[in-house]
């Protein structure tokens, strides 16, 4: 019996598999509801019975045969790295499409069981599947489960153990693929897989023990570029491979279609085929996603429904956190006078009221009561489906910046972090690509930054002057966007999404997923700002700023119109940007921004840090996605746009 | 325009259903359409045309997509 067993988790995009992966391990890998969330494999481990279970999960793909980044990940695991077990997560109220990755892994002939997830969701559209049919046609393990409620799990891990415990390996020279209980491809494509079966095994090619012989053939009929290449690098590989070649000009002959869309038409088949044998769909209901595409889609009133919901969310968020702001503020400022009236002298009182509790009071009711609603409604946005609705309505106007819609998803998430968005910009197809979407990702405003701008010029000046900024920045990015596209020239792929429907967000993993935000933000974050504010006050005894500002100054001071201390926050804020508002305040000893800044200034400032560099987190995801080069690139073009916009609005803003 | 007439699947009007015939892209681009579910064929429905040459939505096997306006103009469809 083995102890150690290595499970991946693969299906199509959007089906549940990260939620199965974090009620298994206790992780919190990022779910939502859109295709593309997972774009690298996760690793996590599950003790169980015993044994110790490690389960990787993978991002969604349609098929093995992968073209973004993160579809090869997939690929490479499942194909090459040869888990255990796999567990093909399917999706039950779409399930003839589901099918479709699966016949591609009956294909391979892995080790696998089935979780037919999201049993409710299809119920409550009316679909019923019979399991027991469906396990009979499959000839692997079926288990319903409602990943969301933890429902069936266990029972999954049991089949999967079952499986693993009773794996036998198969003699590779001995296949014939008439023996195929559900796997019937039209007579030409069997015929020609026995074909090619044969010249692989005439000479002895190696390929064949490394991947199951029906997958190998079926994937050199469809002359896949990846699998082409590994039988070349085989000794006598190019003669082999000539000789498919040359056997395969007969099926060529015989059809006008590629080879490809011949074998991938029976694929579909099959996959019609099992759907038709065992879903009945109990009723045809007009479905809510219907309705509200209806408004949430339309030519016009898409377009003014997601402005609504803009601002919604905006005032919304603005008003929750003006108010427990100044609530908490009121409660901390009774503390002052505590460390004020300790018996030490006043060098230690600033030390201990400046250094300590001020960043940490300041963050406590500055950041915290902006942040819990905007992690709340950006969890709405993620989970209930609408993401993808934004990419649909504005993929011709990313076309005009050499993307598609859907990478203005991973744009998107940057507002609650950069650092995801930059990472999630592998869903899409080309470096080019990569590279544009997360630059513009560092130059939206993350939730830190959101604040900094609520903060001070909602609070101070109105709530609609932040507006204002946000406006300009939508503006930045996207004038940004166009001249990246110019320097990184290139025709944008055209968009491919599947439309997930409507979903009430699931309260617990939800719940979960915005209390991770907020523990990033109170032990992260949190213990930065302490410590950068401890540094800040030893390193303002120690009488280096002036070198500092010296330097920073013709900057800061004449061209951004800036008071010179700005420069040395501006330095902090590069760790975390939360830190440039809170070392503002305690340097000046004031929570009254009003006192340090001119509205004026409060703009500029506020602009500039919302540009100026991304945080060295984001730098370093910016480095593994889009390498050192581009990296300094982005974070040169950050500054030159701070510095830019800054300067004009400083001058513009003088005149009125 | 009458049944088994060949038209561009952007030329499909919204709510009509039309067969998939053939898809005149690249290599990649086909296969990747074929993968999605699109291969001759198939029967599919056009839901909802974005603005100008925005992106449509397709009711195919059951299930949504939404392809841009590029891949979709090299959709070939037969009425039904
Ligand atoms: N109703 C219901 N919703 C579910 C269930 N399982 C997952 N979901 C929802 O389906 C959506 C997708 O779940 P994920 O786990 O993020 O999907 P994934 O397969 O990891 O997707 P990618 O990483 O994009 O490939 C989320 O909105 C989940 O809340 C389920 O059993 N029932
Ligand atoms: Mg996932």
């Amino acid at each position: 019996m083995k102890k150690e067993i290595v499970i991946a988790l693969a299906g199509n995009a959007n089906v549940g598999k990260s939620v199965i992966f974090n009620q298994l391990t206790g992780l919190t890998q990022i779910i939502g509801n859109w295709p593309g969330k997972t774009v690298e494999r996760a690793e996590g481990v599950l003790r169980f019975k015993g044994r110790t279970i490690k389960i990787v999960d993978l991002p969604g793909i349609y098929s093995l045969s992968a073209y973004s980044q993160e579809e090869i990940v997939s690929r490479e695991f499942i194909a090459f790295e040869k888990p255990d077990v796999v567990i093909n997560v399917v999706d039950a109220s779409n399930l003839e499409r589901n099918l479709f990755f699966t016949v591609q892994l009956l294909e391979l002939h892995v080790p696998m069981v089935m979780a037919l997830n999201q049993v409710d969701y299809a119920l409550k559209k009316g679909i019923d599947i019979d399991v027991k049919k469906l396990e009979e046609l499959l000839g692997i393990p079926v288990v319903e489960t409602v990943a969301t409620k933890g429902k069936g799990l266990q029972e999954l891990i049991n089949k999967v153990l079952e499986v693993v415990d009773s794996h036998k390996e198969m003699d590779v020279k001995r296949y014939d693929i008439k023996e195929e209980k559900v796997l019937k491809y039209r007579n030409e494509v069997s015929e020609y897989v026995m074909k090619i079966y044969d010249i692989l095994l005439k000479h002895n090619v190696d390929l064949i023990n490394l991947f199951h012989p029906l997958w190998i053939s079926l994937k050199l009929i469809e002359e896949d570029s990846d699998i082409v290449e590994k039988l070349k690098k085989e000794p006598n590989g190019e003669k082999v491979y000539e000789e498919i070649q040359k056997e395969l000009e007969g099926l060529k002959a015989k059809t006008d279609s590629p080879l490809a869309t011949l074998v991938t038409a029976d694929r579909y088949d099959i996959a019609s085929f099992i759907a038709s044998q065992t879903v009945s769909e109990i009723h045809h209901r007009i479905t809510w996603t219907d309705l509200i595409d209806n408004v949430a889609l339309h030519k016009i009133w898409g377009y003014i429904s997601m402005l609504i919901i803009v601002f919604i969310s905006f005032y919304g968020i603005f008003k929750f956190g003006e108010y427990f702001s100044g609530v908490l503020e009121d409660f901390f400022d009774g503390f002052k006078p505590l460390v004020y009236n300790l018996n030490i002298p006043n060098m230690y009182k600033d030390f201990l009221w400046n250094g300590l509790a001020e960043g940490i009071i300041s963050a406590i009711t500055i950041v915290l009561p902006y942040i819990f609603p905007f992690y709340v409604f950006l969890s709405i946005l993620e989970n209930t489906g609408y993401l993808a609705r934004i990419a649909f309505l504005m993929d011709e106007v990313m076309h005009k910046v050499g993307l598609h819609g859907k990478a203005l998803i991973p744009v998107l998430m940057g507002f609650g972090c950069n650092v995801p968005a930059v990472l999630g910009t592998k869903i899409l197809e080309t470096d080019r690509e990569i590279f544009i979407a997360s630059f513009m990702s560092t130059l939206v405003p993350c939730s830190a930054r959101i604040v900094i701008i609520l903060g001070t010029i909602g609070v101070f000046m109105g709530p609609q002057y932040a507006l204002a900024v946000f406006a300009l920045d939508v503006l930045v990015v996207y004038i940004a966007a166009y001249f990246a596209n110019k320097i990184a020239p290139g025709k944008p792929y055209d968009l491919i999404m599947e439309l997930p429907g409507y979903r009430m967000p699931a309260l617990k993993p939800t719940l979960k997923q915005i209390w991770f935000r907020i523990k990033d933000f109170l032990y992260v974050a949190l213990p930065i700002i302490v410590v950068g504010s401890l540094a800040l006050e030893i390193l303002k005894y120690s009488g280096i700023f002036k070198y500092v500002t010296y330097i920073m100054d013709p900057i800061v001071v004449k061209w951004l119109g800036l008071p010179s201390i700005i420069g040395i926050v501006l330095i902090f804020g590069i760790l975390r940007k939360e830190l440039t508002l809170i070392m503002l305040l305690t340097l000046s000893g004031t929570s009254h921004i009003t006192q340090i800044l001119t509205p004026r200034q409060m703009i500029v400032f506020g602009v500039v840090t919302m540009l100026y560099i991304p945080c060295i987190a984001t730098i370093a995801a910016l480095k593994r996605t889009i390498g050192w080069r581009k990296t300094w690139w982005v974070v040169f073009a950050n500054i030159f746009i701070a510095i830019l916009i800054g300067g004009i609005l400083n001058r513009i803003l003088t005149f009125v | 325009m009458g049944e088994n007439t060949i038209i561009n699947l952007i030329e499909l009007k919204e709510n009509h259903e039309g067969e998939i015939v053939l898809i005149k892209a690249g290599r990649a681009a086909t296969q990747r359409l074929n993968e999605m579910g699109l291969v001759p064929g198939t029967k599919v429905k056009l839901v909802r045309k974005g603005p100008l040459r925005g992106p449509v939505e397709l009711e195919v096997r059951n299930s949504h997509l939404v392809i841009g306006y590029g891949l979709a103009s090299k959709i070939y469809v037969k009425i039904v």
